[in-house]
């Protein structure tokens, strides 16, 4: 399994190196990399997309508090996205399958195919920014449900090709896990947002004491 | 340990990327675009775009519609809302093959010009 996770990796930090946004679906023969540090996780999603809606691609995920290491595919799909002069709103459905080591915590360790749900939905303007999303992850009879929600303004709105940024508070709500683990079942980071071309930053840190560094590229 | 992996993994990544290289459109609002440049008198479209809010909106919409054999180049304003296209010398771009692009790229056509 960690062979697989490195080779997974590897091909993942290679890609990066090829000619180079945060959304789970870009534009149609576009890719993205997302490489997420946050306070309870870690992952990567490579994906590509298929149309205006779907997008497909490779997903290594670490749960170091729930004790889940997943790797698989991820299809990812717009549901309805609602375009208005000034706003853009979008609802995603997000499913994962694969294999994964670690049982949230429950004292089982083997590698056991593995998947995840997830509905997703943002709202921006170029001044706010709103998103939420929950998830199942489950491995063959255990489960864990997450939450998060993400609130954010711009305190100056940049035009096409300036450095953007934004201050965002994440909150992540986190259930099923083992209470002796140390976690929170809550957690709050604010953190700051830098975007600029084809790239994103994001730089925070959380209440369990845990950094955040996000980076999204396009291309 | 983990944490030196997450920060040297994203000093990586952001090492690599592209971030500091030069844009390939330029964001002057559309209009000032159409009086600077009169030699392109016929061949300027302006489209009013909604759902474009941010950059990753605005480098979408330039990707696909610079896949058209037509388009010159293509100017964006986030505040004016406007995708300002220069159709090459000769050749012809259509509100409908105009409208697909957008539409392709994830927005909404509000509105579309001709100078």
């Amino acid at each position: 399994m960690k062979k697989l996770c490195a080779v997974a990796l590897a091909g993942v930090m290679a890609l990066q190196a090829a000619p180079a946004g945060a959304r789970p679906v870009s534009y149609p023969q576009g890719w993205t990399l997302m490489q997420m540090n946050e306070a309870e996780a870690n992952w990567l999603h490579l994906h590509y997309t298929t149309d205006p809606r779907t997008s497909i691609g490779l997903k290594i995920e670490n749960q170091g508090y729930a004790d889940h290491v997943f790797v698989g595919g991820q299809y990812n799909r717009l549901l309805k996205r609602w375009n208005a002069p000034n706003s853009q709103g979008n609802t995603y459905f997000k499913v994962g399958l694969g294999v994964a080591d670690g049982d949230f915590n429950q004292a089982l360790d083997a590698t056991k195919a593995a998947g995840f749900v997830r509905f997703a939905a943002d709202w921006e303007t170029r001044r706010w920014f709103t998103a939420a999303n929950a998830s199942v992850y489950a491995r063959e009879g255990k489960a864990m449900t997450s939450q998060k929600a993400r609130l954010g303004v711009a305190p100056y709105v940049a035009d096409f090709g300036a450095l953007h940024t934004w201050l965002m508070v994440e909150g992540n709500w986190t259930q099923n896990r083992d209470a002796d683990q140390g976690q929170d079942a809550f957690t709050v980071t604010p953190l700051v947002r830098f975007f600029k071309g084809n790239s994103l930053l994001e730089v925070g840190y959380s209440s369990n004491d845990e950094p955040l560094l996000n980076f999204v590229y396009r291309f | 340990m983990k944490k030196l992996i997450t920060f040297g993994l994203t000093a990586l990544t952001f090492t690599f990327s592209p971030l500091a290289l030069a844009q390939e459109v330029e964001s002057r609002p559309a209009t000032e675009i159409v009086s600077m440049e009169p030699d392109k008198e016929g061949r300027i479209i302006q489209a009013t775009v909604n759902g474009m809010v941010c950059d990753f909106c605005a480098q979408s919409l330039t990707k696909v519609l610079m896949r058209e054999e037509a388009v010159e180049t293509v100017q964006i304003s986030l505040e004016a809302q406007f995708v300002t296209i220069t159709v090459k010398e000769g050749m012809s771009l259509s509100d409908e093959v105009v409208e697909k692009a957008i539409y392709w790229a994830g927005y909404d056509l509000a509105g579309i010009e001709r100078a």
